[in-house]
């Protein structure tokens, strides 16, 4: 063997050596001429098996639904969850159908099919169905792998898509309450606006009435002026009428009246002495009545002091009148700026007067009473009170009760000029008659 | 033998046989090959040997000024001769017939 050949053969012992311990994995490095590569296959094989007893242990206890398919979609890898969550395993995909198993409509399984394809990124939820027919709701996210196949990653979202259903369904009902609600208070606005539209019809003719109200009551206003002036030119009239009844009283009847008395006096003492005639007597006796009685009458219907003095003075007369002839002590309380502005109203007032007086002498029981006549404001006030027996105030509400206290006359002119006639009394404590009439002037 | 770069003698000086020992640090073949060869040297080399552990890791020039392409890598050099042995030394007989002692088995 020559130099030459040793050295090769070293070389080649060497080499064999190498490869030796490189089969045998008691290399730890391999030093080139560009440094030093470590080996650590044994390492690395540890690693990579400590890696995929991790990954596998992931894989398998993920509560995340792992799917590993090819481009083709036919042949497919579960994890455990997703083996637990839809019930499929490795064997019911081999027939290569299995797209059809988990996505039985057409329509969908291609829409679903290029998702799984697209590597769109982001997640999409999708209707999957699992082995015993339950369609679950699982989101699901791709991930490429290098060599062509894809990893799915699925999320099972029941319970979210149980809670979105359930809000939605919450939601839905709300959106129905609301528009319930809605159109409750739409119908209760329209109610409203109805309302609102027929009260302001109610309102107008209210209005209209009311407007119409006061136009009668204008009418009647001023009707009950006219009435008030007829009642006034009326009791005018009649005060026109007295006055001249009473003129023909005392200026012709009761001139012939004592006329005739003269004359038969005058035969009556031409009759012989001793002669004289009873039926002559009785008719000097009648004449003289008729006599006085034209003078009473003559001064009823006109009391002299009434037309010559005024309403206060007359009132002054009645007082002693009703002294001299019932012996009822009357007392006074005359304001003299109470006088009448119409002889009418004087005459009213001062008859008003004498038959309240007279109403003490017949009913009351006792022979004081008090007399006022008062001025206010354009109103005259004609008041008669007694501390008497008192009149049942009941009783005077009727037409009946008044006549028979001989009031009703007054109170019917009374209402006629715009006045009125107040009426208080307590049984046993006396009465108060109060004549109240607005002083109006003389109609022309 | 714990500090790689540094060299471990077995044995007392004097002798003619010189023994290096090429290293990666201390990966796991390469302190089962010191491990080997610190026991062989113990047991079965009367003289003792000099060794000189060299890590290649901090002393590539070294290794590659002889000719190291793995880890680890023995040389034995007697004076006149040298061998190469490869591996972690496990072969005790391969080791000794390297060193030039028949083995006792």
């Amino acid at each position: 063997m020559t130099e030459k050949n040793a050295k090769r053969r070293a070389r080649l012992n060497q080499a064999e050596a190498v490869l030796r311990a490189l089969e045998n994995d008691e290399v730890d490095v391999v030093l080139g001429k560009r440094g030093i590569s470590l080996l650590r296959v044994q390492e690395m094989q540890d690693q990579l098996s400590r890696q995929q007893e991790l990954f596998q242990g992931i894989i398998d206890n993920i509560p995340v639904l792992l799917c590993i398919w090819d481009p083709d979609l036919e042949q497919f890898q579960f994890n455990q969850a997703m083996e637990d969550t839809l019930g499929w395993t490795v064997e019911d995909t081999l027939d290569g159908k299995f797209m059809s198993k988990v996505y039985p409509d057409p329509a969908y399984r291609q829409e679903v099919s290029e998702f799984m394809l697209s590597f769109t990124p982001g997640w999409k939820d999708l209707r999957t169905t699992a082995k015993n027919g339950e369609v679950v709701d699982v989101s699901w996210a791709n991930v490429r792998l290098k060599d062509g196949r894809s990893i799915g990653i699925g999320i099972d979202v029941r319970q979210r898509k149980q809670f979105e259903r359930e809000l939605k369904s919450s939601r839905d009902e709300l959106d129905l309450r609301v528009k319930e609600r809605t159109a409750e208070l739409e119908q209760t606005v329209n109610q409203l606006q109805t309302e609102v539209s027929r009260r302001e019809l109610a309102e107008k003719v209210l209005f209209e009435r009311s407007e119409r109200l006061e136009e009668a009551n204008k009418e009647l206003k001023r009707r009950a002026r006219q009435l008030q002036k007829l009642a006034m030119q009326l009791s005018t009239a009649e005060d026109r009428e007295r006055h001249r009844i009473a003129e023909v009283l005392h200026d012709d009847l009761q001139q012939i009246l004592v006329g005739a008395r003269f004359h038969l006096d005058s035969l009556a003492h031409k009759l012989p002495e001793g002669e004289d005639d009873p039926l002559l007597q009785e008719v000097v006796s009648l004449l003289g009545e008729s006599i006085e009685k034209s003078r009473t009458l003559s001064h009823e219907l006109s009391p002299p002091a009434l037309k010559r003095s005024g309403l206060v003075a007359a009132l002054e007369g009645l007082r002693e009148q009703k002294k001299q002839r019932y012996d009822l002590d009357v007392e006074v309380s005359l304001d003299p700026d109470a006088e009448p502005a119409s002889e009418a109203l004087k005459f009213f007032l001062f008859k008003a007067a004498r038959e309240m007086l007279f109403n003490v002498v017949k009913h009351s029981g006792v022979h004081k009473a008090h007399l006022s006549l008062a001025k206010d404001d354009g109103t005259l006030r004609l008041a008669v009170r007694d501390e008497g027996k008192g009149v049942d105030v009941q009783d005077l509400s009727s037409d009946s009760g008044l006549r028979g206290l001989g009031l009703f006359s007054i109170r019917e002119r009374l209402e006629l000029m715009g006045g009125r006639l107040e009426v208080e009394s307590i049984p046993g404590d006396g009465s108060r008659f109060t004549v109240i009439v607005p002083d109006t002037p003389e109609p022309r | 033998m714990t500090d790689p770069q540094q060299s471990a003698v077995f044995q007392a000086e004097g002798s003619q046989l010189n023994l290096t020992l090429y290293v990666a640090g201390d990966r796991p073949n390469s302190l089962k090959a010191q491990a080997n060869l610190r026991a062989i040297c113990e047991e079965a080399i009367p003289g003792g040997a000099e060794v000189e552990v060299v890590n290649v890791l901090a002393d590539f020039a070294r290794a590659a000024e002889h000719g190291i392409v793995v880890t680890p890598t023995l040389i034995v050099d007697r004076g006149n001769t040298s061998t190469v042995v490869i591996g972690t030394l496990s072969d005790r007989d391969k080791v000794l017939a390297a060193i030039g002692i028949e083995s006792d088995q």
